[in-house]
């Protein structure tokens, strides 16, 4: 079949026309009917996705599925897979359904709130696949707009200062990124991605106001990348829009921001900002780890003084990021394989836990973390899962987060033992945070007369969360799943890199040989 | 069969935690202690044929990324031949006396998980081929004292100490994943057998940091140092262990006996190598080990607690072994840790089965003085704590001659430690505090006092119930203190001096016994006299040295003081008004616009569509005239 990627992209928005066209009414049949179309959708792209999984071909190079039309004058719609996209397009396909179950309590403008789930999907698995620039930039920017309605319409009462907050950030984010793509585009005369991979950058030093850029474009772009992307992921110190979104989101609205919006963002920079500028990645990677190290840590520190469990899990969510951010510029193949490990992980365990807190909420109406204690008397199942995701953050071996984190690290590692040495320090604070946050909310004796009456998870909820568990020890217990399709195109981007790296350096090296000058050779091996 | 041994503890962790629901909560238990005596079993068989070389069995691909390729295997060599029967069988007497001493409650089937779960951890990391493997049986066995510490999940105390405990050995995970990406940097390989001794040749090879090089020997080796140190409860980690004893002591046994503090060892041991090429961190790690030894030792004197008493004994004994490794005797470090194991294990199930007669094994802390006498109501368990006190502390003719199994140990260790005077004199100081508080133990519990015990109720006849447990911790007993002529190992009498270290040790050895009958038995008013005289002292060695409130004062106040800064950084008014704040530089001004802003938005939704659009719409028409110019 030559267009499963677009049939796969447009299920959902195909569900949302109907839906928008044909449902009437906002009874309870009307809501009913809403809720299982939209479910059905999910279900039925997912089904479709795994075709995709299945039929991707590891060992061949380039990109897979691939369409290619013209959308407008001078404008392709061009879309296609390979090994990295692939995998994060099963990750969002299998997340929805998930999403829209825990969403089945939803009760006001039911049609609406559906129609903007599923147009979201449709949004992310566009940006995932695009392979023209400007349509991944449309679908990556419209992504936004179903999240805002959301919050803006389903969300908590202090919905609208928050959501002006993030409107702000979002919109200085898409901003940036902007100009860096259209300087891209006007650099290399294309908008084609896989174009723009093969297309060398000019990374001549230049001077801006006296100030020597080595790398010169290469690097600004890089920059204007990473902060485009940034707001999104969201990296220290564009984060600070996020955590009260979310402490306002309704769950669904949380899963989406926390997991596919930051999965599109980091996606954004290992597609785009590591491989198309390998010389500009070299020169600032000094400077994103910096700023990734620190925001590790800064995110980790911050969740242990968080009193709220979804603003802990929020900044849990940032310090997992700044480690993927870390292990992208990294730009070998550990770390490229940990960066996707880690979206991968990061998007189940992070979806997991704010499923927890959505479960916890309703029957609370709260997530205080005061509110809580000895939870697990009463909620033996949801205790389980939420120890089994708060594992999943901390990287205990059996979940995927083991693998990701080890990968990762031993990936800075190799380039920056001092950035490595920061995500392990992350890593020791995640942990308090993560089990201070179980032990608050789980443990102890039930002496709250409030949770005394609490029942433990519903069939529906327990649909909800056990495929999450499944899928977190599936990456954990078999990895291989993953790296054997992500690691032919890892591994191609990382010996990419290498070989840029190494040609750059032979062409510094020539003049110096030929007056018989050397360079210093590496320290390491 | 190799998969049996990784397999069936697996099974039993599933079966205990899950399999109550299907099987029933009984039939559960003994299907999981089925399973580790089929472990067991199949332990000594490989331990029986296990020859000089390793035996290597390749199970599956793991984890591959290039180079990187961490498998599944089984490796059967001189560290791990030895300690399977070891993990197994201690497992084993655990579990059973997990489910003899909670029967009629819920807690033997999360007691009898985390104790599979740790035989499972501790096997896959000694049975490991390679370093991802190792770490994931590393990481596991953590959270198996994790789990076997909050088991009692709604006592506050549990919770808390769980948390203190996990969190700790994350430093130590932390450290050894350092490790391995220092060892994978120059290696550009996880096994163990292609990294060394015969594979790369680390010496020379250096890891940039900072703008200078640091040899790869020693910054590999300081973090093995520091995850070992955090690990086996060495100087400044002492703490987690005492913390750790809000465990049943059938888990309190596992944790200290079987769980963490060998894992440590068998890190040092596989590093050996890398230790020996890095004179820095293996003087260290002899360093700490001495200081543990005696710090942990003397903080075992003042402890009330029975369990937390013995597991400063086994930090004071792992302690010895990790600075024999640092010296570089890795086997004789191997040995003493079995023995002690073995010996602690049968002391913290001992007073266990005792401290149920007094109805204090559910309250989190067996207290000492609590005991007293209370042996003669199973008099085999408090036999077979003598034995186990007596196999520690090295019965036995000095100099080679015929003794319990303790003997060779603490010889072999003796003259190892005794190159220096400094070490000689923390040994047989360790040697002393240790028999010291050993016998305390003991004679509380065997020497009856004027104040009468608790009393015996219908419910809690102790002849009929104790006696089976009881006869088989005695037969464990009798293995662990018999077990000497095993022992591969010989204490080094090539000079005077080291002769001379192997009397000292005896003579400290002698010198606690006779200090603790005069204390506990002859004199039994004087600990508390002391203790009046000098009141300074009793509350220093209890909180060991200081060391948890100085760690408290020095890390977890000033991260607390500081996630609380950052945290109110992040959202200044995060719990006032949570949703308002200004987290970003860039967006300090977001809130007070936004304030005025909401008057006149009529929807932010919107606003944003349309500024999407507007950017949109310029990015076409740039694409538009651009490709147009080209």
């Amino acid at each position: 079949m030559d267009n499963l990627l677009s049939i796969v992209t447009f299920t959902p928005a195909i569900a949302a026309l109907i839906l928008a066209i044909f449902l009437r009414g906002a009874d309870e049949m009307a809501n009913r009917n809403a809720r299982w179309v939209a479910l059905f959708a999910t279900l039925l792209t997912f089904l479709i996705s795994l075709f995709v999984l299945f039929g991707f071909e590891p060992t061949e190079e380039g990109f897979q599925f691939l369409e290619d039309r013209e959308w407008m004058p001078g404008l392709q719609y061009k879309v296609g897979v390979d090994g990295i996209s692939v995998m994060l397009v099963a990750l969002a396909a299998f997340l929805m359904p998930l999403v829209i179950g825990a969403s089945w309590g939803v009760e006001h403008r039911v049609k609406e709130f559906m129609i903007s789930l599923l147009l979201f999907e449709t949004f992310v698995l566009g940006a995932l696949m695009a392979l023209d620039l400007v349509l991944f930039f449309v679908f990556l920017e419209a992504a936004i707009v179903p999240v805002f309605l959301i919050v803006g319409i389903w969300g908590g009462a202090g919905r609208q200062a928050t959501g002006f907050k993030a409107l702000v950030a979002n919109g200085l984010g898409a901003a940036v990124l902007l100009v860096a793509i259209v300087v891209m585009v006007s650099e290399a005369g294309t908008t084609d991605i896989p174009q723009l991979l093969n297309h060398v950058f000019d990374a001549s030093d230049i001077r801006i106001a006296g100030l020597e850029v080595v790398g010169g474009l290469q690097s600004l772009l890089v920059l204007g990348l990473v902060a485009g992307f940034a707001v999104k992921l969201p990296l220290w110190p564009f984060h600070g829009w996020m955590p009260g979104i979310q402490a306002q989101a309704p769950v669904a609205g949380a899963v989406m921001l926390r997991t596919l919006m930051s999965v599109l963002a980091g996606y954004g920079v290992l597609r785009l900002a590591m491989p198309m500028f390998p010389l500009g990645a070299e020169a600032v990677a000094p400077l994103i780890y910096a700023v990734s190290g620190f925001a590790a840590l800064f995110g980790a520190l911050a969740a242990i003084g968080q009193d709220d469990l979804r603003r802990r899990i929020a900044y849990l969510s940032i310090a997992q990021m700044a480690l993927v951010v870390m292990a992208v510029f990294a730009a070998n193949q550990q770390g490229l394989d940990g960066a996707v490990f880690l979206l991968l992980s990061h998007g189940l365990v992070v979806a997991g836990l704010l499923l927890v807190a959505g479960a916890l909420f309703d029957r609370t109406e709260t997530t205080a973390l005061d509110a809580f204690g000895g939870v697990s008397v009463r909620m033996p199942v949801l205790a389980a899962m939420f120890l089994l995701f708060t594992w999943g953050v901390v990287g205990i071996p059996g979940t995927g987060g083991f693998v990701a984190l080890l990968l990762a690290i031993t990936g800075v590692f190799q380039t920056s033992p001092i950035a490595a040495l920061a995500a392990c320090a992350s890593l020791v604070m995640v942990a308090a945070a993560g089990l201070v946050m179980f032990r608050r909310v789980m443990l102890g004796d039930l002496i709250k007369e409030s949770l005394k009456s609490l029942d433990d998870l519903s069939p529906r909820e327990r649909l909800t969360l056990a495929p999450l568990a499944a899928a977190i020890l599936a990456l954990g217990l078999y990895p291989g799943f993953v790296t054997e399709r992500i690691g032919p195109a890892t591994g191609r981007l990382a010996a990419n890199h290498a070989a840029d790296l190494a040609a750059a350096e032979a062409a510094r090296a020539a003049p110096l040989q030929s007056a018989g000058l050397s360079l210093p050779g590496p320290v390491t091996r | 069969m190799e998969q049996t041994l990784l397999l069936a503890p697996l099974a039993g962790a599933l079966i205990s935690a899950f399999g109550q629901r299907v099987v029933g909560a009984v039939a559960a238990q003994w299907t999981a202690l089925a399973c580790l005596l089929v472990a067991w079993l199949v332990s000594i068989v490989f331990a029986a044929g296990a020859g000089p070389d390793p035996r290597l069995v390749f199970f599956d691909n793991w984890i591959t990324s290039g180079s990187f390729a961490g498998t599944l295997s089984f490796r059967l060599d001189a560290v791990s031949a030895p300690l399977l029967p070891l993990i197994t069988g201690m497992a084993a007497l655990c579990l059973f006396f997990s489910v003899w001493l909670h029967r009629g409650t819920t807690e033997p089937a999360r007691t009898g998980s985390g104790i599979c779960l740790m035989v499972f951890a501790v096997v896959l990391l000694a049975v490991a081929d390679d370093l991802a493997q190792f770490l994931a049986g590393w990481m596991a066995a953590g959270c198996a004292t994790y789990l076997l510490t909050g088991v009692a999940r709604r006592r506050p105390s549990a919770g808390a100490a769980a948390r203190h405990v996990a969190i700790v050995m994350r430093v130590g995970d932390a450290a050894l994943l350092l490790a391995i990406g220092a060892l994978f940097s120059v290696g550009d390989t996880l096994r163990f057998d292609d990294l060394f001794p015969a594979g790369v040749d680390l010496t020379g090879l250096s890891v940039s940091m900072l703008e200078r090089p640091w040899p790869v020997t020693e910054v590999v080796a300081l973090c093995c140092v520091l995850a070992a140190a955090v690990m086996a409860a060495q100087f400044i980690f002492v703490s987690w262990i005492t913390t750790a004893m809000e465990a049943p002591p059938p888990g309190a046994a596992m944790i200290v006996a079987v769980g963490p503090l060998l894992a440590a060892l068998v890190l040092l041991l596989r590093m050996a190598p890398v230790l020996a090429a890095a004179p820095v961190a293996s003087g260290l790690l002899v360093l700490v080990g001495l200081v543990t030894a005696v710090v942990a030792a003397s903080g075992a004197l003042a402890q009330r607690g029975v369990l937390r008493a013995l597991a400063c004994l086994g930090a004071a004994q792992a302690g010895l072994a990790l600075a024999a490794t640092g010296a570089g005797a890795g086997d004789v470090a191997l040995w003493m840790m079995i023995a002690s194991s073995g010996a602690l294990g049968v002391l913290m199930l001992g007073a266990g089965l005792i401290g149920a007669f007094a109805h204090q094994h559910r309250t989190g802390e067996i207290r000492i003085d609590m005991l007293r006498g209370l042996a003669r109501r199973t008099p085999m368990a408090g036999a077979a704590m003598a034995l186990a006190v007596l196999s520690l502390c090295g019965l036995g003719v000095p100099g080679g001659g015929p003794g319990l199994t303790g003997l060779a140990t603490r010889e072999a260790m003796s003259s190892v430690l005794s190159g220096s005077m400094l070490t000689m004199v923390a040994t047989c100081l360790a040697v002393f505090l240790t028999a010291l508080a050993l016998w305390r133990i003991v004679f509380s519990v065997c020497v009856p006092t004027p104040k009468p015990p608790p009393p015996a109720t219908e419910d809690d006849a102790p002849p009929v119930r104790g006696a089976l447990p009881a006869a088989l911790l005695l037969v464990a007993a009798l293995g662990v203190a018999l077990a000497g002529p095993v022992l591969d190992i010989a204490p080094v009498m090539d000079a005077g001096g080291r002769h001379s270290a192997l009397v000292w040790s005896a003579l400290a050895a002698l010198f606690g016994f006779l200090a603790a009958v005069l204390a506990y038995v002859l004199r039994p008013e004087m600990p508390s006299r002391l203790s009046s005289a000098l009141p300074a002292v009793e509350p220093m060695l209890a909180a060991l040295w200081y060391l948890d409130l100085t760690v408290a004062r020095l890390v977890v106040k000033p991260l607390h003081g500081l996630s609380g800064r950052v945290a109110r950084a992040a959202d200044p008014d995060a719990k006032a008004l949570p949703d308002e704040g200004a987290g970003a530089p860039m967006l300090h001004l977001a809130p007070m616009i936004a304030e005025r802003a909401a008057r006149f938005q009529s929807g932010f939704v919107a606003s944003h569509a349309a500024g999407i659009a507007v950017g949109v719409l310029v990015l076409l028409l740039l694409v538009l005239i651009l490709q147009g110019a080209s």
